[in-house]
């Protein structure tokens, strides 16, 4: 293999592109073979001024290969592997251990940052590579252990680099810390909703779904906001996965281990939150992975948009197949949806009347289809509050986010000890084999469930998923076992009042 | 083929001419009988070969035609053969000189080189660069070289 490589994004992973020059006599002309995107054949104008701002005028024939061939190359990452390949045939430059070069031309010479560059550390630490890479990537890099990589300012610095004359500043791996997230809203600020405080405590121990049904005005997005303070922190592989989907679409990746939170308004499209366009991305549920994904007015979203959540919500991985490819996303997120119970909101409100006409009702129930709502965990009620407790301002309300976020840490510690064998990290991942031989029930637990599933009707992910929400409960109260009490809570989340409203 | 024996050949086929053309050529003088614009021309492709033969450029051959056109100069400036197109423009005129060789000359141009390269079989760098040249009331002509105008083009 060539020394001189870069890379293409396959879906999040990084493949190594060969990159072969030959010039040969003739009038000057550069052409790229091997699939070359638009930025990609754009990258001979940005490649032949930044050389010449080195001193290494191009001329003759240039012919540029990149290898593989039958993989289409896309992204202005492959600029620095280009020139630096074109350097090595004309302007005197060696390159003696197999390298990775990353990084966006400018006209002067300088690199700009590029999305990918931590898929790019992955394959030269798989490959046991050098990399060089744009100072401004540097930061997101220095978050993978044992990758040898190089930050370039410019590419008169890298020739020099490449020449001996200088010596370029590596990547020291740094710790990424964590320092505990500013609940914005905390939780003490929040008056009442103790059901509601509870049931996201539950949902950010055990990573389940939560659905919040309330009329305006009654703090449900206030409440979901909460749940950012009280998110445990990532573990190490976490963030891996999490810095891995951040780079792929150049987002900004920070050395802290906060969970990600993405607020989606609901406008947005298929594509948008699932992933895919022509040159495949991933979409919000990607990038909510390991987080939140927040859901605000969920029946408004197009019905497209809830129902492509079904399968990526089950799996916790989406598969997103174009003409240009089949990749596979991870989707491993916490779905919040809050929604209204009527499309006046005032369903069920104790003061307030519904004014919507029957017909306005069943369409509005009928955009949330069951088999979405099976898959979320936890289906709250947020009540009005009455108007003494929304008065009486002064004081504290219950505990403060900080607290919460103690146990929560605590019960993920727990889960992540049980699982960690077996490659999972919450409640909520539990595969179904492991699900019936590990959560034992004791038979007083079994004959209340049977009792209660003749009561309830549930389908046989519903009551999978109570098991995993209770599973979660005994954790938080440091429960071995899971108890009578704790079964009962799961299951009052599940067929609760909060959807009485769906049946008519 | 190598430069050198490019070179050669070309001297050879520069004599050859020379002595068909040149009793003709000594009895009418260089400028003699020709009309003005032609006379312009001559005088301008005359200065840019001083001119290059000034930078260091050896002479290779000049007013080399074939069907596609004629190339006015052809030097070698290192291991690269240069074809140099000369514009010349005379006092009053709007338009810069360089700014009157477009597209479809430089394709002719091209076209003409490639011929030439390919006629004595040269594989090494060659490139196309133009001088314009704007005579000038008072002074000497103003002297602009331009170097491998085709390489923007892709």
């Amino acid at each position: 293999m060539n020394s001189v490589s870069g890379i293409t994004l396959r879906g999040v992973k990084a493949v190594a592109v060969e990159v072969e020059v030959e010039i040969t006599g003739g009038l000057f002309n550069i052409s790229v073979v091997g699939l070359p995107d638009a930025a990609v054949r754009e990258a001979r104008e940005r490649v032949r001024a930044a050389l010449r701002s080195v001193g290494i005028m191009l001329r003759g024939r240039v012919a540029i290969n990149l290898a593989p061939a039958d993989v289409p190359k896309e992204g202005a990452l492959l600029d620095l592997a280009i020139a630096v390949g074109i350097a090595c045939v004309q302007g005197g430059i060696k390159v003696k251990r197999p390298s990775l070069f990353i990084g966006e031309l400018a006209l002067d010479g300088r690199l700009r940052k590029v999305r990918g560059a931590v898929p790019a550390a992955f394959l030269a630490r798989e490959m046991g590579w050098d990399l060089y890479l744009p100072e401004e990537n540097a930061e997101e890099v220095s978050l993978v252990e044992n990758v040898s990589a190089w930050r370039v300012k410019s590419l008169g610095d890298l020739f020099a680099h490449l020449k001996g004359d200088i010596e370029l500043a590596r990547v020291e791996h740094c710790e990424a810390e964590y320092d505990p997230p500013q609940a914005d809203p905390d939780f003490s600020d929040i008056k009442g909703q103790a059901v509601a405080k509870r049931a996201l405590e539950i949902a950010a121990a055990g990573h389940h779904n939560l659905l919040l049904v309330g009329s305006p005005g009654s703090g449900k997005t206030l409440l979901a906001r909460a749940l950012k303070g009280i998110l445990p922190p990532l573990s190490d592989e976490e963030l891996m996965e999490v810095l891995l989907l951040r780079s792929t679409v150049g987002v900004k990746a920070s050395a802290i281990r906060e969970r990600p939170f993405r607020s989606v308004h609901h406008t947005a499209s298929a594509v948008a939150i699932c992933g895919g366009g022509s040159t495949l991305r991933p979409g919000e549920i990607s990038l909510a992975s390991r987080g939140v994904l927040f859901l605000d007015e969920f029946p408004e979203f197009t019905r497209d948009v809830l129902e492509a959540l079904r399968q990526p919500l089950e799996d916790g991985q989406i598969t997103v197949s174009r003409a240009s490819g089949t990749v596979v996303y991870p989707a491993k997120v916490l779905m919040i949806a809050a929604c209204n119970p009527c499309p006046c909101g005032f369903a069920g409100d104790p003061v307030e009347h519904c004014s919507c006409s029957p017909s306005a009702l069943d369409r509005y129930r009928r955009r949330l289809s069951g088999p979405i709502l099976d898959r979320i965990d936890l289906h709250i009620s947020i009540p009005r509050l009455l108007p003494e407790e929304l008065v009486s301002l002064e004081g504290k309300c219950g505990e403060s986010s900080s607290v919460v976020a103690e146990r929560v840490r605590t019960a993920r510690e727990i889960q992540v000890n049980r699982w960690s064998e077996y490659g999972i990290n919450s409640n909520s991942e539990i595969p179904e084999r492991l699900l019936r031989r590990k959560v034992l029930l004791k038979p007083e637990v079994k004959n209340f469930l049977l009792q209660a599933l003749n009561r309830v009707r549930l389908s046989g992910r519903g009551l999978s998923r109570v098991l995993k929400v209770s599973r979660t409960i005994a954790d938080l109260s440091a429960s071995d076992d899971i108890k009578l009490e704790h079964v009962a809570e799961a299951l009052s989340y599940r067929e609760g009042e909060a959807l009485s409203w769906m049946k008519i | 083929m190598s430069l050198e024996r490019a070179l050669k050949r070309s001297i050879q086929e520069r004599n050859k001419t020379s002595l068909q053309k040149s009793p003709r050529k000594n009895q009418a003088g260089p400028y003699k009988d020709i009309p003005l614009h032609l006379q312009i021309g001559k005088y301008g492709e005359d200065k840019a070969e001083e001119y290059i033969a000034s930078i260091g450029y050896r002479i290779i051959a000049r007013n080399v035609s074939c069907r596609y056109g004629e190339i006015d100069i052809i030097a070698s400036d290192g291991d690269e053969i240069v074809f140099v197109e000369v514009r010349t423009r005379s006092i009053g005129w709007l338009m810069p000189a360089e700014c009157t060789v477009g597209p479809e000359k430089l394709r002719k141009l091209k076209i003409a080189a490639r011929i030439w390269t390919e006629g004595r079989k040269y594989t090494g760098f060659w490139r196309i660069d133009l001088i314009a040249i704007t005579l000038k009331e008072c002074c000497e002509p103003l002297i602009e070289h331009i170097k491998d105008i085709t390489e923007g083009i892709l």
